[in-house]
């Protein structure tokens, strides 16, 4: 466990120097610096030059990298060009409602979906419970982006139940944060239950030739108790890694959600970031969904082998 | 879940149904004091200093918070604001400005003539208004702490102009010493205004709290960014909202009271009762523009002419204007409520449309047809992309085939200047309500697509030598002329500019973000 | 038997769509030709599903746009299988390649895709070529999981120990004893590439990445379409069926072919995950 554990330290390492090299290039492959944009296509290159430098954006690119890469070394990430702050704490700030909509999602979604299909697999005659299974794959085909401008649509805009945009904090307003999260949860539910319920119908269907389940039912037990007690159980971790994954993507980057529905999270501070070339702080935000999607990863791996001894963790 | 398909378009008729004449409710009543309105911006003003930054969210929050010795009116017209009164030397090269005494800075300092002098000295250096007036200017001086002696080398005319443009705001010395090209902090955000920062969340949104120590003017009628200014509303928040359709969708439900959206919006507010849509003043010039530059494709006169003669400028505002209401059909670089800029010359040349002609012209401009002309545009303004699509219906039309490259806006601007004869058409908008030829980047853009020539050098001059507005307004009409006649710029329309509000918000000047002596009825 | 019915269902019903999609713009009004004067009509007799804001046939451009997008998605997903094939075959196969080449798919794999896919569209220009790259470079990761996984599986059976045992090369052993075990299950990657491909091209155009109007495609005429969601809603509603239509039936053909091919291959959906890494 502890060598497992180095090992991956080590390659998490390796990961983020990787990624950390590769994002700093490709940023400055793109054409169209900072200075420029804020300057407008009037400027003279002497006043872009002049605000270049003042940005720390002068020199070569392979001394810039050095530079920034030494500063990583000792913990600074340098300070945002658009939020005049630290790197550091301007992603830390866009870090709760991504973090929201995120675990929120998931739960409700992990929830709905074992509900789903053990209501399917307890009942299968019944239409409804088969329906909603079955509509699970018509889940994973909708768009996010267009059923979010159809519910924000019929919801908000004509029906007037639901703000069309909007986050506050759920720990500090409560009233006003729920009404709020609502539909960006309702369009990330749509497609995580579905893929959820799919996950797990799939599992159980693994599980139902296996032989403990013959010496459960010679032993009298109904065919429900037998799914809900022995079958749904031994089914559930291969959805609970795709939990884990699935909740390390969405914290990678909420991008589209984020910006239909005024969320400010870590993708839409990504995204105002590309367009105003702030480098220092897209270079921070990628570090750090880098890190994050890591770790979560390697917390994924390690409760399934913490769970499962005989998992060989790779 | 399964009838929500058919349960949209229902939903989606019943919202275009809705709603009839929007109608201005009459008087606005007496004015009440206290509580916040919230105004959505497209984005964050990244920085509070208006010289380091002449963004537009940038200038309209700093106006809020920073006065100039003169400022605009309704009509764009310049009136004093900190100055007192000012006189003028025979020879018009020495301007001598009284300071307003009562006047102090958000955190309790005088405002003295020395804040004056720092402020406008960094205009010069670090503005691009500044740096074009500064050639003329031969010092700023202090005399006694309330009077500030600007002499000029030359006669400049739309000096006074210039000195209510934006990039001119009085911030305190001891706050500009030192500074880098990156600009002050929010720390140093202090100016003389009616609404100081009370806080902000970079990103997400602003509040402006009134300033209590504001002296207000007494002229009441000027209107604009000028004159009287009661701060009504305890807080102004500016809530960054990027998305158009979020913009437009919390408009509509109540989650912000003013937001000025695209053009694209308009009828469907206007159709809506719940708001308040009402035009501002000026607006923008929609220009499509050559290069100039050797290498280019219109770097022959001949072909700018045919591509002039090509475009059918009425079917493209009509396609992309938003509404009749938004669109005026003019080749001027000014907006009509301009009125010392607004000039009708050149307007038959604006008006010409012959796609034959221009077929045949281009072909001797060494354009034939099969040609291919590269057209760099941006999506972060969505009319950019409508006038690209266009163009190339209109070009592919006499066999000029065309390659459409869309970047963000600064990737634009990057590869129009880092290969600057890689491309031959761009698209861009310019403010219409700007008030002296430095200011105007039709006039000033030859950086961009190398179009200065000494004639439009020279009609420059002639127009800062002017000694009276008739002088200036034939200077005005020559400049027009000549742009109609080098093409520098060819003008699709201009396009007017509207607010769109809760009915709650009174006393609203249609001006812009300037909610002083705005108000909320209970 | 229900299986094999859905499965002829849902590819014949594709089989259609890309039929219509091939020959139909033969008869439809051109896709480019602007109409100022017949702006954003409803749809009738001239304009099955009515006219944009250009006055442009949607009809047109929906069929039209489904070359792009079917056709994109059919690139991507060739570009990605073919790689992550590779990939997937020599890393599961050879243990010396495998620790480096995980370590760099993992790197791959967190590395933020929009970033990606922004950084190659804006210094490049959005157009086919670049959300090429990006889809496929975004895609390959994933693939290349589920074959190595397969892979080891199948090295791990007795004749190809046989196979080494009596002397074949490894190269040859891999050719010939573990690709075409490995094949089948890549047939059905295809199927579900192309569905997460779709999906990921809409998000991609939505938010201006993917290929740039005016050329149609069914993403960008959603993003194009949204400003007139209250007034001419089909702009909206049109494609965003279209996607949902094709990607369901893709999904259906995928799930079908699986079963078919291999009960238990449930890490298949590894790649239906990666709908969540663009929203």
């Amino acid at each position: 466990m502890t060598r497992l554990l180095l090992r991956r330290l080590r390659d998490l390492l390796v990961i983020l120097v990787v990624v950390g090299t590769m994002m700093f290039f490709v940023i400055r492959l793109i054409p169209g610096d900072p200075a420029l944009a804020i300057l407008g296509p009037t400027a003279r290159p002497a006043d872009v030059a002049a605000l270049r430098s003042a940005m720390g954006l002068d020199g070569s690119l392979w001394e810039q990298y050095l530079s920034w890469a030494g500063h990583v070394l000792h913990g600074d990430f340098g300070s945002s060009i658009t939020y005049h702050q630290p790197v550091l704490g301007v992603v830390l700030e866009h870090i709760p409602p991504t973090l929201t909509l995120a675990v929120l999602s998931s739960v409700i979604s992990f929830l709905l979906s074992v509900a789903v299909t053990s209501w399917y697999a307890v009942s299968p005659r019944n239409p409804l419970a088969r329906a909603l299974d079955r509509l699970s794959a018509l889940g994973m085909a909708i768009p996010d982006f267009w059923i979010s401008l159809v519910l924000v649509l019929v919801f908000s805009v004509t029906l007037r139940w639901l703000p069309s945009s909007g986050y506050h904090s759920l720990f500090t307003d409560p009233v006003q944060a729920l009404p709020a999260l609502v539909l960006p949860l309702v369009v990330l539910v749509i497609g995580q239950t579905a893929l959820f319920v799919l996950t797990l119908r799939e599992s159980m269907l693994g599980e139902l030739p296996l032989a403990y389940l013959r010496t459960a039912r010679a032993k009298g037990l109904s065919e429900s108790r037998v799914m809900l007690r022995h079958v749904l159980p031994n089914a559930l971790m291969p959805l609970i890694t795709q939990l884990g994954s699935n909740f390390a993507m969405l914290v990678g980057g909420i991008v589209i959600i984020e910006s239909i529905f005024v969320i400010p999270g870590l993708g839409h501070l990504l995204m105002g970031a590309v367009s105003t070339r702030d480098f220092p702080l897209i270079q921070g935000v990628t570090l750090f969904v880098a890190l994050l999607f890591v770790l979560v990863n390697l917390l994924v791996d390690l409760s399934y082998a913490a769970i499962d001894p005989k998992v060989r963790v790779s | 879940m399964r009838r929500l398909p058919l349960l949209i378009p229902i939903a989606l008729l019943l919202a275009g149904c809705a709603g009839g004449a929007t109608q201005n409710s009459g008087t606005d009543g007496p004015p009440v004091r206290g509580g916040n309105l919230t105004v959505a911006v497209p984005t964050d003003p990244q920085s509070l200093d208006m010289v380091a930054n002449p963004g537009q969210v940038t200038a309209q929050i700093g106006n809020m918070m920073y006065e100039k010795l003169f400022e605009v009116d309704r009509d764009f017209t310049a009136r004093p604001m900190l100055v007192d009164n000012y006189t003028t030397s025979q020879d018009r090269l020495v301007y001598t400005f009284t300071l307003r005494k009562d006047v102090t800075f958000q955190d309790g300092n005088p405002l003295t003539a020395a804040d004056v002098v720092a402020s406008l000295d960094r205009w010069r250096k670090a503005h691009r208004t500044g740096q074009l007036v500064s050639p003329d200017i031969d010092s700023i001086t202090a005399g006694d702490p309330h009077t500030v002696q600007l002499r000029l080398k030359r006669p400049r005319y739309p000096i006074i102009d210039e000195l209510a443009s934006p990039g001119t705001e009085i911030y305190e010395a001891k706050n500009l010493a030192g500074l880098p090209a990156t600009g002050f902090g929010q720390d140093k955000a202090i100016g003389t205004g009616p609404y100081k920062l009370k806080s902000w969340d970079i990103g997400q949104q602003l509040v402006l709290q009134r300033y209590d120590g504001y002296k207000s003017r007494s002229e009441q009628d000027w209107g604009g960014q000028a004159g009287a200014k009661h701060a009504y509303l305890d807080t102004v928040t500016y809530k960054v909202v990027a998305d158009q359709d979020a913009l437009v969708n919390g408009l509509q439900t109540g989650q912000w009271d003013h937001a000025m959206p695209t053009n694209d919006q308009y009828e469907s507010l206007k159709a809506n009762p719940a708001v308040v849509v009402h035009n501002l003043p000026g607006g923008n010039e929609n220009v499509i523009i050559p290069n100039f530059t050797k290498g280019s494709r219109f770097a022959d006169p001949r072909a700018r002419q045919a591509l002039n003669l090509l475009l059918d400028k009425p079917a493209i505002n009509a396609a992309t204007g938003g509404s009749k209401d938004l669109t005026i059909e003019t080749g001027a670089f000014a907006s009509p409520d301009n009125k010392s800029f607004y000039s009708t010359a050149g307007e038959d040349v604006y008006r010409q449309h012959d796609p034959a002609r221009a077929k045949q012209l281009l072909a001797e401009a060494g354009v034939p047809a099969g040609s291919t002309v590269h057209i760099v545009t941006t999506n972060s303004y969505p009319e950019f992309g409508k006038w690209a699509v266009l163009l190339q219906d209109e070009l592919s039309k006499i066999g000029i085939q065309t390659k459409i490259d869309t970047y963000d806006f600064a990737t634009m601007l990057g590869t129009l200047t880092k290969d600057p004869a890689g491309w031959d058409l761009t698209t861009l908008f310019f403010d219409s309500a700007l008030t002296s030829p430095a200011q105007m980047p039709a006039l000033t853009l030859g950086t961009l697509n190398g179009s200065s020539s000494a004639e439009l050098d020279a009609l420059l001059a002639q127009f800062n030598a002017s000694t009276n507005a008739d002088q200036a307004k034939s200077t005005v009409d020559k400049l027009q002329d000549l742009t109609w006649r080098q093409l520098s710029v060819i003008t699709l329309s201009q396009s007017r500019l509207y607010a769109a509000y809760s009915p709650r918000l009174k006393g609203y000047d249609n001006f812009y973000r300037i909610f002083w002596n705005s108000w909320l009825a209970p | 038997m229900r299986r094999n019915r859905t499965l002829v269902l849902a590819a014949g019903a594709l089989g259609l769509i890309v039929l219509i999609v091939l020959v139909l713009p033969v008869f439809l009004p051109s896709v480019s030709a602007t109409d100022p004067v017949h702006r954003l009509l409803p749809p009738s007799a001239a304009h099955l599903l009515g006219t944009d804001s250009y006055g442009r046939d949607v009809a047109s451009r929906l069929v039209s746009g489904g070359r792009a997008s079917l056709g994109l998605s059919a690139l991507i997903t060739v570009c990605a299988a073919a790689t992550g094939l590779v990939i997937g075959l020599v890393s599961g196969f050879f243990r010396a390649a495998d620790a480096v080449l995980m370590r760099v798919m993992d790197a791959w794999m967190s590395f933020p895709a929009i970033i990606l896919a922004m950084a190659l569209a804006i210094s490049l220009g959005a157009s086919l070529w670049t959300e090429l790259i990006a889809l496929t470079v975004i895609f390959t990761p994933f693939t290349a999981r589920v074959i190595r996984s397969r892979v080891l599986a199948v090295a791990s059976r007795a004749y190809i120990g046989a196979a080494r045992v009596s002397g074949m090369g490894r190269w040859k052993t891999l050719l010939v004893h573990v690709f075409p075990n490995v094949l089948p299950l890549a047939l059905v990657q295809v199927v579900v590439l192309a569905a997460a491909a779709m999906l990921v091209d809409g998000a991609m155009s939505f938010l201006g990445l993917g290929i740039a109007p005016p050329t149609p495609t069914w993403g960008n005429m959603i993003a194009e379409g949204r400003s007139y969601l209250v007034t001419a809603p089909w702009l909206v509603v049109v494609p965003g069926v279209t996607i949902m239509l094709c990607v369901f039936l893709l999904n259906l053909v995928g799930s079908a072919l699986r079963q078919a091919v291999d009960p238990r291959a449930r890490t298949l959906h590894e790649l239906q995950r990666l709908r969540t890494r663009t929203t």
